[in-house]
């Protein structure tokens, strides 16, 4: 059998496959590790770290609605510090990418996140979280404002010489924008997309399905909209671009390679079948041996216009 | 130990009106299974629901390699699985998340198992494991509770376990009429509950924990109780399983999936 190669090289990041686990469903690896062989990853996205732990948002956080989810929890995690102290040394004894995903209130908790995280041993790159539909003050307010988004990409790009990814909010008009704004602020890579604003009612009752009324929509309910969107800002910007948005299978995956993604997240997914990662990256090895390409990197962007006519 | 992996269905037969048990081919649940401990299963093949769900597992069978569950036909979920035929597969993950502790000394304690619906078969596997272990069968008292007769669930297994059982309905069609908290009082009335000879196990409906969790509180009672949440991933990562408890400084959330199901109740933060 002919050796594919699988390995990607996304702007100053190098990872061994294009694969990845989406922040906030993976946990820090470890919860994983008995079920999923970590060293066969690309990369591991961890949770949203913030400068202080955070308890989160109060229950309910979450609620299934057609073909996805709504989650509104509220970044609960342990905290930078816990992070590196807790955390990261599990993650670094795998060969897998460690991508600390980071999400402040103002631009200096961006800013003193970055610089904390700046040269700590096993981490590979910082992926900014502008686009967090759930914090009232935090994400929403940067990822929706191209000039924020400049703003605070910059600011953080001069307190890091880390990969510096930025992940993209879907809730917005025209995300090529936004998408723009984040490579003038010095991004060497955009992730997209993060969750859609929503929300459920529970007619019964006539009260909101969550406590805190809207959540984050994920899940294969998004994934049109999330292939739309990368494929635009594929057409937009030059700089590299990780793909999500309800990638279930190794299909998924494909199709957000070739609207022009070089490496892909599996999120949701995650928590259906914790094997889904796996699943996904064995399912695009075989999808280029049929296909008879050798390298990855070829399909990249390669969607071509559906032929005219009636045939289906 | 756990898997993540598709399983047989070895048999799925009624247990009493509108309910199953379903055995399934699982070695790695059927060895390491602990009495609270739970799978998540997936019948589903598409995303309608999208998330597995959780059952707590309710009997081993080591020898041959299976497990099974109880459950009662209430819902979509419900629905797919009661189709499921022997033969067929079920995706499973487990055994997930933490275990009863048995109080100690087993033999000396009275072992109060309080079960609400739905929330009886862990508590078999809790009932099973102490006769089992040759914790004496009158040192065992189980309340099972339900709305209904029809809502009541392994009545005969724990019949046949030969523990001391009260039954007791809301509607009175099934033992007697009223709630399982009456019992509890009744018992504590004739003085068999007290607090460091005692201990209350229990699984049910959120409303009937916390009023068995407030009767243990009044009365100095230890008392696990196992909270029953949406279990999105079961693997600890999603947080969308949370349940508020009490810490030094004051309150925190923790994961029902990993960190519980079983919970000290007078850690939880009811309401
Ligand atoms: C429960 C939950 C928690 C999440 N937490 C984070 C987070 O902390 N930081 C972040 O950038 N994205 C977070 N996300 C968004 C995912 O990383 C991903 O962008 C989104 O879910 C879309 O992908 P999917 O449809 O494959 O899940 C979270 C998503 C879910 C469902
Ligand atoms: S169910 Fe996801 S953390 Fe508990």
């Amino acid at each position: 059998m002919s050796e594919v190669n699988l390995s990607v090289q996304l702007g100053p990041l190098r990872l061994q496959n294009p694969v990845l686990v989406a922040s906030g469903t993976f946990g820090y690896g470890s919860e994983y590790a008995d079920l999923v062989d970590l060293n066969r990853l690309g990369g591991i996205m961890v949770k949203g770290t913030t400068l202080h732990p955070r308890a989160g948002n109060p229950m309910p956080r979450m609620v299934e609605t057609a073909a996805g989810c709504l989650n509104s929890i509220g970044l609960q995690n342990v905290g930078v510090e816990a992070f590196i102290r807790e955390k990261l040394p599990f993650l670094r004894r795998y060969q897998c990418a460690v991508i600390v995903n980071i999400a402040g209130d103002s631009y200096e908790e961006f800013e003193q996140l970055a610089e904390r995280l700046d040269g700590v041993e096993g981490v590979h790159a910082l992926e900014m979280n502008i686009s967090c539909p759930n914090q009232e003050r935090g994400g929403i307010h940067f990822g929706v404002d191209p000039e924020a988004t400049r703003e605070v990409v910059s600011r953080v790009r001069k307190r890091t010489r880390l990969p510096l990814i930025v992940k993209l909010s879907p809730n917005v008009t025209d995300i090529t924008v936004t998408a723009q704004a984040a490579v003038d602020g010095g991004a060497d890579i955009l992730s997209l997309v993060n969750t859609f604003v929503g929300t459920a009612i529970d007619a019964r009752t006539r009260r909101f399905k969550l406590a805190n009324i809207t959540g984050g929509l994920s899940g294969p309910a998004i994934k049109p909209l999330a292939l739309y969107m990368v494929w635009r800002v594929a057409q937009a910007v030059k700089v590299p671009i990780i793909g999500m948005g309800g990638i279930m299978n190794a299909t998924d995956a494909v199709e957000f390679l070739l609207a022009g993604a070089s490496a892909v997240a599996v999120g949701t997914a995650n928590y259906v079948n914790p094997r889904a990662s796996m699943e996904v990256l064995e399912g695009i090895e075989q999808y280029l041996r049929e296909q008879g390409e050798k390298d990855v990197k070829h399909i990249v962007g390669t969607v071509r216009r559906c032929k005219p006519g009636n045939e289906f | 130990m756990r898997c993540a992996e598709h399983c047989e269905v070895v048999a799925n037969r009624p247990v009493a009106t509108n309910q199953f048990e379903i055995e399934i081919h699982c070695p790695t649940v059927a060895l390491h299974a602990q009495p609270g401990q739970f799978v998540q299963m997936r019948v589903q093949s598409g995303y309608e629901p999208l998330f597995s769900r959780p059952f707590s597992v309710f009997r081993r069978f080591p020898e041959r390699g299976n497990f099974s569950v109880v459950y009662l036909v209430r819902g979509a979920f419900t629905q797919m699985l009661a189709s499921k035929k022997p033969g067929e597969s079920v995706f499973v993950v487990g055994p997930l998340g933490n275990r009863f502790l048995v109080a100690q000394p087993a033999n000396e304690v009275l072992h109060v198992l309080v079960a609400g619906g739905v929330g009886a078969p862990p508590l078999y596997l809790l009932a099973e494991e102490l006769v089992q272990s040759g914790v004496p069968h009158q040192q065992v008292v189980v309340v099972n509770g339900a709305r209904r007769q029809d809502l009541l669930i392994c009545q005969e297994h724990f019949a046949e376990l030969g523990v001391r059982l009260w039954t007791v309905t809301e509607d009175g069609s099934a033992g007697a009429k009223g709630k399982v908290t009456d019992v509890l009082k009744a018992l504590h009335e004739r003085g068999e509950l007290s607090g460091n000879r005692c201990q209350i196990y229990t699984c049910g409906p959120t409303a009937m924990l916390e009023a068995v969790a407030k009767f243990a509180q009044k009365h100095d009672l230890p008392c696990q109780v196992s909270m029953e949440t949406l279990m999105p991933c079961g693997m600890g990562v999603c947080l969308g399983c949370a349940v508020k408890v009490r810490t030094a400084d004051g309150t925190d959330y923790k994961r029902a999936c990993v960190d519980g199901p079983i919970f000290d109740a007078a850690e939880v933060v009811w309401g």
